[in-house]
């Protein structure tokens, strides 16, 4: 069955978005990774394009996004004034990537810089998993626990101080708000929400124990990517609000499912093939760089 | 199809009924209807297909069919037109990189042109463009060179394939009066009217132009959202974001429930 999608004016069968959103769904909630980077990508590959796909793919993260981070406020694992700090600088981050999508957008390279951002991305991911999972593997990592690398020294060295009583830091308000911009701007040019980036910069940049750091990551998650998702519907007019849904139907059944075949599966065994996965989408696009293309010319509507 | 068949009836009574007019030289003209005359795209659009058809009225009866000189049918389809911004890949630091060519501030968003020969074979260059005929009339780019290779390349291999239609199957035409012709319409179709214009040809002469309309709109929930996205994009972009929270937030308390 097939369904024009408004925006993307493209008709594609509804079983593949639906079946998409599930795979991906099932593999973040094997994981608990947020599904971005795996989609966004698999979007361009079935024939979405990449401007339409990213902002979709925002406004879906905030859907998938939404329950987790209700959940965690309930339990009040949310740092409520990082929260706010990190909001600020992703809202800033945000307004700066859509700004920037635009100028790339009019110069007829936006493909190649969202493709860019993705080997990279991509790249990095796909490598750092590959080996944390063979050392997982190995049966190395279980005598190594997370070393608590308090504060650097040059977080430390930074004016505008501010106590943080969830967290319990006393920390430069400064890196906060550059962390956040940097995944704001993740967010309006990849169409992800950057979870897999403001974590582990959380933890071991700002020293936030690590109870509150999956609520406050997902309640900022949330906020930028709102605000991503208003910015390309009123600047790029590129959200396609059916791509979206369909998507996030799929996904949060997978999710669920994922979360229940995680529990029983290895998962962290099966961590591997996801890495493989994430570097074999990458070679995909990096390839595509360097292959003559078959069509020399394109046409792009000027809006 | 049996409005076709209606057609074809209609013309052979025509036909039998001009013979005993005995007119005097008056130059043939084109009787044509479309299939449709509204395509409509909804949320279950795949694409659209539609039917041209016609004949040719000649005056001239006295002659056989067979004697005449054979009479040629060129038919366009050109859709509303667009701003279009032209992009040609060149290898720069290794990889390939999109450089801006040029905007076309009217492109059509699409064109097909089907004929009994190909355009080349029934006009000089010179009558195609008085009577703006063909893709190339549409094109306003600068550099001929440039234009030649991007109309051999978009339009006869590319992506557009579909949208730029210029391998059209011959059209037969029976008995040098009857003809028809399929137009089929991608998805990517913008709204609008979309112009059909036939053309009857002899001796590398315009006998005759007809001109009809087809009008593609986007209707129920399609239009809606569309109209939202490029009319209203704040109201839309508010209504995406609680759309999207209702459903991560609803499909969260299903979940909850059967646990």
């Amino acid at each position: 069955m097939q369904i024009y999608l408004p925006i993307a004016e493209i008709s594609v069968n509804i079983f593949l978005l639906i079946g998409l959103g599930g795979i991906v769904g099932i593999l973040s909630g094997m994981f608990g990774v947020g599904g971005g980077f795996l989609m966004t990508p698999l979007l361009f590959f079935i024939g979405i394009p990449p401007a339409i796909a990213v902002a979709s793919e925002a406004n879906q993260i905030l859907g998938a996004s939404f329950s987790g981070a209700i959940a965690h406020f309930r339990r009040k694992n949310v740092d409520l004034k990082m929260g706010f700090l990190l909001i600020l600088g992703g809202v800033l981050g945000s307004i700066f990537g859509v700004e920037i999508f635009r100028i790339f957008k009019g110069m007829g390279q936006l493909e190649l810089i969202i493709k860019l951002c993705y080997v990279i991305f991509l790249g990095v991911i796909g490598i750092i998993m590959f080996f944390e999972s063979l050392k997982t593997l190995s049966y190395k990592s279980r005598n190594i626990k997370i070393r608590k690398t308090r504060h650097h020294s040059w977080v430390q060295g930074l004016p505008l101080k501010m106590r943080f009583r969830a967290s319990n830091l006393y920390i430069s308000s400064i890196p906060a708000v550059l962390i956040g911009f940097f995944v704001g701007i993740l967010a309006s040019i990849m169409g992800i929400g950057g979870g897999f980036i403001i974590v582990p910069a959380m933890i071991y940049i700002l020293g936030m124990p690590t109870k509150v750091v999956v609520g406050t990551s997902l309640f900022q998650i949330i906020f930028v990517t709102g605000v991503t998702t208003y910015l390309h519907a009123v600047k790029n007019f590129s959200v396609d609000i059916v791509l979206s849904s369909l998507l996030l139907f799929g996904g949060v059944i997978g999710a669920q499912l994922g979360v229940r075949i995680g529990i029983r599966l290895k998962a962290e065994q099966l961590r591997i093939l996801l890495a493989i996965l994430v570097l074999s989408m990458c070679l995909k696009i990096t390839l595509e760089f360097f292959i003559t293309p078959l069509e020399f010319y394109s046409l792009v509507r000027d809006i | 199809m049996k409005l076709f068949y209606k057609l074809i009836i209609m013309i052979f009574i025509y036909n039998l009924s001009s013979i005993s007019a005995r007119s005097a030289e008056v130059p043939p003209s084109l009787v044509t209807d479309l299939s449709k005359k509204v395509i409509s795209i909804n949320v279950s659009f795949s694409g659209s297909k539609f039917h041209i058809f016609g004949a040719i009225k000649k005056y001239v009866s006295q002659i056989s069919p067979i004697d005449q000189p054979p009479f040629d049918i060129v038919i366009e389809v050109i859709g509303p037109p667009v701003k279009m911004n032209i992009f040609k890949k060149e290898k720069k630091y290794g990889f390939w990189i999109n450089k801006k060519i040029q905007t076309l501030n009217s492109m059509p968003s699409f064109y097909s042109i089907s004929g009994t020969k190909s355009l080349k074979d029934l006009l000089p260059i010179k009558t195609q463009r008085s009577y703006e005929i063909g893709i190339s009339e549409h094109i306003n780019l600068s550099d001929s060179k440039l234009k030649k290779e991007f109309i051999d390349h978009i339009i006869s291999n590319g992506k557009a394939k579909k949208q730029y239609n210029l391998n059209n199957t011959p059209i037969t035409l029976l008995e040098n009066t009857l003809f028809s012709n399929e137009i089929d319409f991608p998805t990517n179709l913008y709204e609008g009217n979309y112009k059909v214009k036939i053309h009857l040809i002899r001796f590398e002469e315009v006998l005759a132009t007809k001109q009809d309309i087809i009008y593609v709109k986007k209707i129920g929930v399609q239009n809606w959202i569309n109209y939202l996205a490029y009319q209203k994009p704040e109201l839309y972009g508010v209504a995406c974001i609680i759309i999207a929270i209702t459903f991560g937030f609803g499909a969260s308390l299903v979940f909850r429930k059967k646990v």
